[in-house]
């Protein structure tokens, strides 16, 4: 009854009454902003993992886990971390609400110390990746393929040797591997075990020269994998980054205090979607 | 006693009764203190919190960019006046048709009618004062510049030949400037979700009271429902834009069938945008007519909540048809089948706003005015493009149609004939709110003539040639196709020339026109309330809401020359007529 009072238009002549200043959602503009744009967002990262999912079924062969070189653990380590921050985020939004700043800004140190320790863990995963050369376009899918990239890599150590006056023994001995390797690849169109092995004798008999090839493992379709890889959790990184710059200013202003309540509970609710969109990441990503 | 509808304010004289005389800057509801000169200097202007100067600068940027496409579009129709080489070589034909979808789509069309219209008109429509996030709103604005500028660099930096479509494997081998115009249009999405988003927000929570959902005018629920597929939508393009980009410029590949990927999935991922994106340019411009239709016709919306409601139903549907822009590209029957039942349930909410406004009409007392004018055109020209959907929208018939010129010419009746004319009808109508001028209603009036008669001789010739087996985006064709190609380009040049009579006679106005009365249509809806032009706050008494479309609430002041709300006059004077309805 109330409502429809509050509702019934103005007679006119009639002062306007002063409250309800305003109808519909009793929430604050900024607060349904931010969900909207959590919406805009649940859109973008829906679309990318829809494209994994899709990429996924229609391809012929996709690699496991183990091929790839996941670590498992560091994922589960990794949502365990960002769980725990946005517990903490919530802490410190509740001490804000109940004025107690410096307790506040504890609980925030603890949000980024966690974010930039899930940013660590995924650093040393992208590293590994980096160090296995699995990075997308760059891994063999068929014996064909192994071959052209050893030959390259090959003929790359031939062409950084130094030249013949200053040779020293060592050189010598690389540049007659090589040498070798180059015209086993060319002339006795190896299959990929075969060519593993030539490759791993020649790095048996110069593991002093310093000079690595490429490693050869044939993977069908791991480079549509490490593509997609790289997208989502790059571009996830890149939320956790932002997330990290929006706590980072609260946690920095000298007046925190409860009129900052607002403005970290938006950068609150954003963390939580980065939060989960990794709760959607880690299944698809590490376990199935 | 019928009511007496002044016809032609700019060709009328100024008669003020003696009891008026008092008032000799203007009609009363003209207001000399207004959001134009409440604060000056080209500062006040750039650095603006007010939507109805953003939503002015956001009219003067979308007319530029419509200036710049319709220059590409002659281009495109002069080149195909002759079979081969006309004007240009067929490398230089391909800029021009991609330029001209490409900048007409970005940047005119999706803007055109919600940020520049409904930046104007929205909170004023809706009793408020801004919208919820004005710094927002200007960001928006600046973002929209910032992607004309990267279309602009495109333009003279290597251009685009790729079709608006921008579909891989060719957009992503060719030598023109795709990633600058990729990022143009990523920039411009941010553009357009910071309007929808700031809309939706506005229309949740700065509504005055009494204004309840179902007292909102039609125009607003469109917007709103614009705004849900500008939030939701959005930023698929985004994803899609970003992985194409990545894939022009790294080894990353999703859309490369060397690495695995699937160039079809860039189809996909580009129509779940770009079809609801079609309906971000259409269903704001069903908003304008329901308004239209309703004042101009001096009668009550007709059923108005179905109305209300099929504005919703086709922004959910719109988000579950994609697939139909891709029946040969390569699907399955099932797919295929239940995207085509899904396009047809689409034409059932557009059917329903169709026969409601003309059961508003039936029996209404229509004032053929300028904006009526567009309007009756809009019906007309919708319908038809709307019907033409339905043949491409079935299987059997769209694998003849697909790609062919009847394709063009289906699109260009919703987009040209819907969006475009909705867009000059709600320009010619809320005019003399956003400047305070009438114009010269006779040569709107030919305007609006001109672009009919023109648009129809441009395009209703090519539904001839698409069914004759003309392709779409070829740069030759045989001889046959010739005589209705010259009637299209014919055409192109009149309809060039219908829209600068427009043009003129809407710049004529701001130089001579008279100053207008508040409510120069006799419409109810609250932006009608406050004086023209607005004042910086919009409403100097907090306006009265009621229904929006209770024309038999305003009547006619001969006095004044204006339209007022009866309960004005239960305070003072008493009415001089009362309508008939």
């Amino acid at each position: 009854m109330s409502a429809a009072t509050a509702h019934a238009p103005v007679p006119a002549g009639e002062p306007i009454p002063s409250t309800p200043s305003r109808m519909g959602l009793p929430i604050r503009n900024g607060k349904l902003g931010i969900w909207l744009f959590l919406g805009t967002e649940v859109m973008f990262f829906t679309a990318l993992i829809g494209s994994l999912i899709v990429l996924r079924g229609g391809s012929a062969a996709w690699p496991s886990q183990e091929t790839m070189h996941v670590k498992l653990w560091a994922g589960a380590v990794n949502t365990l971390v960002l769980l725990t921050s946005s517990y903490f985020v919530v802490v410190a939004l509740n001490k804000l609400g109940e004025g107690k700043a410096s307790a506040a800004r504890g609980y925030l140190s603890l949000t980024l110390l966690l974010a930039c320790l899930f940013l660590g863990i995924k650093a040393y995963e992208y590293s590994g990746k980096f160090e296995h050369d699995l990075l997308p376009g760059r891994v063999p899918e068929t014996a064909e393929m192994a071959r052209y990239k050893v030959l390259a890599a090959t003929e790359g150590i031939l062409a950084d040797l130094p030249p013949a006056d200053q040779e020293t023994v060592k050189d010598r001995g690389v540049r007659d591997a090589a040498n070798t390797l180059a015209s086993f690849i060319r002339n006795e169109n190896p299959e990929a075990p075969a060519l593993a092995g030539a490759v791993d004798s020649f790095h048996d008999s110069h593991t002093g020269a310093g000079r690595w090839l490429p490693e050869v493992e044939v993977i069908p379709g791991a480079n549509l994998w490490l593509s997609t890889y790289f997208l989502i959790t790059g571009l996830h990184a890149v939320h956790v980054i932002v997330g990290i710059l929006l706590l980072a200013i609260p946690l920095l202003a000298w007046n925190l205090s409860r009129a900052w309540f607002p403005f970290l509970e938006n950068a609150a609710l954003y963390w939580h979607f980065v939060d989960l969109v990794w709760i959607f990441l880690f299944p698809t990503v590490y376990l199935i | 006693m019928a009511v007496e509808t002044p016809t032609d304010y700019a060709a009328g004289e100024a008669a003020p009764s003696p009891e008026r005389a008092a008032v000799p800057a203007g009609p009363p509801g003209y207001a000399e203190d207004n959001y134009l000169n409440h604060t000056k200097g080209l500062m006040s202007w750039l650095v603006t919190l007010d939507h109805k100067r953003i939503g002015m600068m956001y009219l003067v940027g979308v007319m530029s960019a419509f200036l710049l496409g319709g220059i590409f579009a002659l281009l495109v129709r002069a080149e195909l006046w002759t079979p081969g080489e006309t004007i240009v070589t067929a490398e230089t034909y391909n800029r021009f048709f991609t330029l001209h979808g490409a900048i007409m789509v970005f940047l005119f069309i999706i803007p055109s009618v919600p940020a520049a219209l409904g930046n104007f008109v929205l909170p004023v429509m809706l009793g408020a004062k801004d919208v919820a996030f004005p710094r927002m709103n200007l960001a928006s604005f600046y973002l929209w510049c910032g992607g004309a500028i990267f279309f602009l660099i495109t333009l003279f930096r290597g251009s685009l030949d790729t079709g608006w479509t921008f579909y891989v494997p060719y957009s992503t081998s060719t030598e023109t400037a795709v990633v600058t115009a990729l990022t143009g249009v990523f920039i411009l999405g941010f553009s357009s979700i910071f309007t929808g988003l700031n809309f939706i927000v506005t229309v949740h929570t700065m509504r005055p009271p009494g204004m309840e959902w179902f007292k909102m005018p039609l125009f607003l629920w469109a917007i709103y429902a614009t705004s849900i597929i500008q939030v939701l939508a959005t930023p698929v393009l985004a994803v899609t834009l970003l992985l194409l980009a990545v894939e022009r410029t790294t080894g990353i590949g999703v859309f490369d069938p060397a690495y695995g990927g699937d160039p079809v999935l860039f189809q996909h991922f580009f129509w779940f945008y770009s079809h609801p994106a079609v309906y971000i340019m259409i269903l704001p411009g069903f908003g304008i007519i329901s308004e239209l239709i309703s004042t101009f016709s001096r009668k009550h919306i007709f059923g108005y909540r179905f109305i209300a409601y099929s504005s919703i139903a086709i922004a959910l549907f719109g988000f579950l048809v994609w697939g139909h822009h891709m029946f040969t590209s390569g699907m399955s029957t099932v797919a295929a089948f239940v995207f085509s039942l899904l396009t047809f349930s689409v034409s059932i909410p557009s059917a329903i706003k169709v026969f409601n406004w003309l059961a508003t009409m039936y029996k209404g007392n229509i004032w053929l005015a300028t904006p009526m004018c567009y309007a009756l055109s809009f019906i007309f020209l919708f319908t038809i493009g709307g019907l033409t959907g339905l043949h491409l929208g079935a299987l059997a018939t769209d694998i003849h149609l697909h790609d062919s010129y009847f394709v063009v010419s289906h699109f260009h009746y919703v987009m040209v004939g819907g969006s475009l004319v909705a867009f000059l009808g709600g320009l010619f109508y809320w005019w003399p709110k956003m400047t305070g001028k009438m114009y010269n209603d006779f040569w709107g009036k030919i305007s609006a003539l001109i672009v009919f008669l023109a648009f129809n001789l441009t395009f209703f010739p090519q539904f001839i040639l698409g069914t004759k087996g003309m392709p779409r985006r070829y740069y030759n064709y045989v001889p046959e196709f010739q005589f209705w190609h010259q009637v299209s380009t014919v055409g192109a040049f009149m309809l060039g020339g219908g829209l600068l009579v427009a043009a003129v006679v809407l710049v004529h106005s701001l130089l001579r026109g008279k100053k207008a009365p508040a409510n120069p249509w006799g419409a109810a809806t609250l932006e009608w309330q406050c004086s023209s032009p607005p004042p910086h706050n919009n409403f100097d008494h907090p306006p009265t809401v009621g229904d929006p479309y209770a024309l038999n609430r305003v009547v006619y002041d001969p006095d004044t020359r204006s339209y007022r709300q009866i309960d004005e006059f239960s305070n003072g004077g008493t009415p001089q007529q009362t309508a008939k309805v």
